[in-house]
C-alpha cells in the first residue's frame, strides 16, 4: 500500500486529507508539526511527502535542512504544500531538494489526488 | 533577492550621500568662514597700519603748530615789540628762548636788511640771510603771520653745528615771521631753524619695538614725493613713485597692498596725506607705513587655516554622525518595512489557511468524495467552524486598521462584568481539550461596570483562548474576576509553558510575534494581544503579566468601573 505522509498543524485539512486519501486507497501517516514529521519520515519511509511550511517546533525549511534530501533521502518525493508564497521561501525549499512547490489554497480535493498521482507515476483514475 | 540588492545599494548610496553632503556643507562652510576671517583679518592689518600713519602725521602736524606758537610767542614777547630795543635785549630775549626751546638748533632775528643781529649760541651773528627763503617771505608776511619752509639743508648753519652722530646730513624746518614794533613799524624778522632730527623722534615714539620686529617701516614723502624720512637714509631725497603715494593727497587715508619699486616683496602700506593742524596749513607731506604682507597677513592666515582645520573635523565628525544617524533611520525603515512586509504574508497565510480547510471541506462534499450523510454533516459543520475562525482572523486585521486610523471609538454602556464572562466561559469550553479544565468562580451577585461590552469581551475571549491553547491537557484555566468600588480586575491564569521575560517584552507589540515569520513556531496574526493592549487603554486600563516558564501565566486587566 502506498504510504502518504501529511505534514500539517491544521487538523481540520488533515482530516479531509486523511479521509480523502484513505478513501482512494492510501496509508495516511500524519504529523501536527515538523519534529513529529521528521521522525515519521525517517522511521516510516513514506512514499510521497506532503509538507506544510508553516508548523511549530520545525519549520518546513528546518525539516527539509535536517531530513537532508540530498545527501541523505535523494529518493523522496516531497511536495511543499503551503500557503506561503514568498519568492525566497519556495526558491530556498526547491534548493533543498522538494519536488514541487504548491500553493495550498489553489488545490481542491480532486486535484490534490490528481497532483500526488502525478508525482508517484501512478496511472490509475480516482474516483 | 534582486529587489534587497536594489535597497542595499539604494541605501549605501543614500548613506554615502549623506555623508558626503554633510562633509561638503561643513567644508565649503568654514572655508567661506574661514577666507571672511582672513579677508577681515587682513582688512584689519591694513586699518592698522593706515591708523599708524595717520598718528605719525597728526603728531608732526600738531608739533609743527606748536613750534609756530612758540615762535609767535617770541615775535611778540614786550622786549622786543618797543620801539627801540638795544641789540643787547635782543640777545637776551633770543638767549631765553634757546634755553626754553632746546629743539632749534637756531633761534636767531635779522634787521629788515637781513642782517643776523642776535642769535642762539652767536650762531651766523653778522651775517646777512636777506637771500633766504625764510627771511624774504617773512619780510613780505603780514603782520602776526608766519611761514613755514619746507625740509631743507642749511649748509653755512650745518657748519656751525654738531655733525649727526650717524653721519648724516643737517636738515631743518625753518618757521619765521616778520617783528613788529608797538608802533607797528617792521623792525626785522625773527626765525628759528627746527632740527629735522626731531621728526624722527616722532618716528620712534609712534613705531614701537614689537612693530618694528613685525618689520614696520615709516617713509615720510614731501609734497613732491621725494623721500624727506625712511629707515634708509640713502635714499632720502629720491622720489618714490607709489600707488599709496598717489593716493595719499590731503587728508585722504587708506592702504594698498603692492610691491615697493625695486623690491619683489609685497607690502601693505597705509598712507595718509598730512592737511596740518590749527594754524599749520600743512606742508603736503604723506606719511606712508608698511609691513610686508607675509607678516601683516600671518595672523589673518593662521586663523583661517584654524577654522578650515576645525572645519575639516567638525566636518568629518559630523558626517559619521549623519552617517550613522541615516544608517540608524535607515535601518528602522528597513526593519519596519520588513516587518510590515512579513505581517502581509502571515496575515494571508492566515486568512488563507481556513480558506483552505473550507475549501477542502467542502470539496470533499461538492467532489463526491464524502456521500454518506454523517460524512456530509461532518465536512460541513468543519467548514462552518473554519469559516468562523477566518472571520476572526479578518476581524483582528479591520481592527487593527481601526485602531491605526483612531477611527475605533468605545461604545460604553452599564455591563455585568460576571455574565459577561460567563459568556465567554461557555462559548470557550467547546474549545476545551480533553482532560482540560475551565474554571470560572462566578460571584454571587451582578459586577457592573460601565465599558464597551463587545470589546471586552473580544479581550477576554482572546486571553482564555489563548490560555486554553497553552495548557496542556489535564491542565486548567482560572478565571477569576476581583473588583473595588472603582476598580475591575480580571485575572485568566493557565497552567500552560509560560513565557520568557525576553518575550513578554514583544508580546503586545504589533508585529512583535512576526519577526520571523517563517520559523513557525509562533501560530497566529501576532494581532490578538496587540488589540487586547490597545482596547484596555481606550479604558483607559492596565495589562500586565505574571509568568513563570514551564508552570503558567497570569494576564491581569484591570479597568476602571466607569
Amino acid at each position: 500500500m502506498t504510504k502518504i505522509l501529511f505534514i500539517e498543524d491544521n487538523q481540520h485539512l488533515v482530516e479531509t486529507y486523511d479521509f480523502l486519501f484513505t478513501q482512494q486507497g492510501y496509508q495516511v501517516l500524519w504529523a501536527h508539526d515538523g519534529l513529529e514529521g521528521l521522525n515519521l519520515a525517517n522511521t516510516e519511509n513514506p512514499d510521497v511527502i506532503i509538507l506544510d511550511m508553516m508548523m511549530p517546533l520545525l519549520s518546513g525549511i528546518d525539516f527539509l535542512k535536517q531530513y537532508d534530501v540530498k545527501n541523505l533521502h535523494p529518493d523522496a518525493k516531497i511536495i511543499a504544500f503551503s500557503n506561503m508564497q514568498t519568492d525566497e521561501y519556495i526558491h530556498e525549499a526547491i534548493q533543498l531538494g522538494v519536488l514541487k512547490y504548491e500553493i495550498k489554497s489553489n488545490f481542491s480535493p480532486k486535484k490534490l489526488v490528481a497532483l500526488v498521482m502525478d508525482v508517484l507515476g501512478d496511472t490509475s483514475t480516482t474516483t | 533577492m534582486r529587489r534587497r540588492k536594489l535597497h542595499i545599494n539604494v541605501s549605501a548610496i543614500v548613506l554615502i550621500t549623506t555623508a558626503v553632503a554633510i562633509f561638503g556643507t561643513a567644508y565649503i562652510v568654514s572655508w567661506r568662514v574661514g577666507l571672511t576671517a582672513e579677508e577681515n583679518a587682513k582688512v584689519a592689518a591694513g586699518e592698522r597700519l593706515q591708523q599708524l600713519a595717520y598718528q605719525m602725521s597728526d603728531k608732526a602736524d600738531r608739533g609743527i603748530d606748536e613750534r609756530m606758537s612758540d615762535v609767535a610767542s617770541i615775535i611778540n614777547s614786550p622786549d622786543l615789540t618797543k620801539p627801540i630795543v638795544p641789540t643787547s635785549a635782543k640777545q637776551e630775549v633770543v638767549d631765553v628762548n634757546s634755553k626754553l626751546y632746546p629743539q632749534y638748533s637756531f633761534v636767531g632775528i635779522a634787521d629788515t636788511s637781513g642782517k643776523v643781529v642776535a642769535s642762539t649760541n652767536g650762531l651766523l651773528l653778522g651775517n646777512s640771510v636777506a637771500a633766504k627763503d625764510w627771511f624774504q617771505e617773512a619780510l613780505k608776511a603780514n603782520h602776526g603771520s608766519l611761514v613755514t619752509e619746507d625740509v631743507h639743508k642749511a649748509a653755512l648753519l650745518a657748519k656751525l653745528l654738531p655733525a649727526n652722530p650717524n653721519g648724516d646730513p643737517l636738515r631743518f624746518i625753518d618757521i619765521a615771521g616778520p617783528l613788529y614794533d608797538t608802533n607797528n613799524t617792521l623792525q626785522g624778522v625773527v626765525g628759528v631753524h627746527l632740527s629735522f632730527n626731531w621728526i624722527d623722534s616722532i618716528r620712534k615714539e609712534l613705531i614701537l619695538p614689537n612693530e618694528q620686529r613685525d618689520k614696520v617701516e615709516v617713509t615720510l614723502l614731501g609734497a613732491d614725493n621725494k623721500i624727506l624720512l625712511d629707515n634708509d637714509s640713502k635714499i632720502v631725497g629720491e622720489p618714490l613713485q607709489l600707488e599709496a603715494a598717489k593716493r595719499a593727497s590731503a587728508n585722504a587715508n587708506g592702504y594698498t597692498i603692492e610691491s615697493w619699486p625695486g623690491e619683489t616683496t609685497q607690502y601693505v602700506t597705509g598712507y595718509y596725506g598730512s592737511q596740518g593742524y590749527n594754524n599749520y596749513k600743512g606742508l603736503g607731506w604723506k606719511v606712508l607705513v608698511r609691513q610686508p604682507t607675509t607678516v601683516a597677513f600671518a595672523a589673518a592666515k593662521k586663523e583661517a587655516d584654524s577654522i578650515r582645520h576645525t572645519g575639516i573635523i567638525l566636518g568629518t565628525i559630523m558626517s559619521v554622525i549623519g552617517f550613522i544617524v541615516t544608517w540608524i533611520v535607515l535601518n528602522r525603515e528597513r526593519k519596519l518595512e520588513k516587518a510590515q512586509a512579513n505581517f502581509v504574508s502571515l496575515a494571508s497565510h492566515q486568512l488563507q489557511s481556513p480558506a483552505t480547510a473550507v475549501k477542502q471541506q467542502l470539496g470533499l462534499i461538492v467532489e463526491g468524495y464524502a456521500k454518506e450523510p454523517a460524512d456530509v454533516k461532518h465536512f460541513a459543520e468543519a467548514a462552518y467552524e473554519s469559516n468562523n475562525k477566518q472571520i476572526e482572523i479578518i476581524n483582528d486585521l479591520l481592527n487593527t486598521a481601526r485602531l491605526e486610523t483612531g477611527t475605533m471609538k468605545l461604545i460604553t454602556s452599564k455591563v455585568d462584568i460576571v455574565k459577561l464572562i460567563k459568556g465567554v466561559v461557555d462559548e470557550q469550553k467547546i474549545s476545551l481539550k480533553e482532560g482540560q479544565r475551565l474554571v470560572f468562580d462566578e460571584p454571587a451577585q451582578p459586577v457592573y461596570g460601565i465599558f464597551d461590552e463587545t470589546k471586552i469581551m473580544m479581550c477576554v475571549t482572546n486571553l482564555v483562548s489563548n490560555a486554553i491553547k497553552y495548557t496542556p491537557e489535564s491542565g486548567a484555566v482560572h478565571i477569576v474576576l476581583a473588583h473595588t468600588p472603582k476598580v475591575l480586575k480580571i485575572t485568566v491564569k493557565d497552567s500552560g509553558v509560560g513565557i520568557s521575560s525576553k518575550d513578554q517584552k514583544k508580546l503586545f507589540k504589533k508585529f512583535g510575534r512576526v519577526e520571523n515569520p517563517l520559523s513557525g513556531k509562533v501560530q497566529g496574526t501576532g494581532l490578538g494581544l496587540f488589540l487586547v493592549k490597545q482596547i484596555i487603554d481606550l479604558h483607559k486600563g492596565t495589562i500586565t503579566i505574571q509568568s513563570v516558564v514551564n508552570k503558567g501565566t497570569s494576564f491581569i486587566i484591570e479597568i476602571p468601573k466607569e
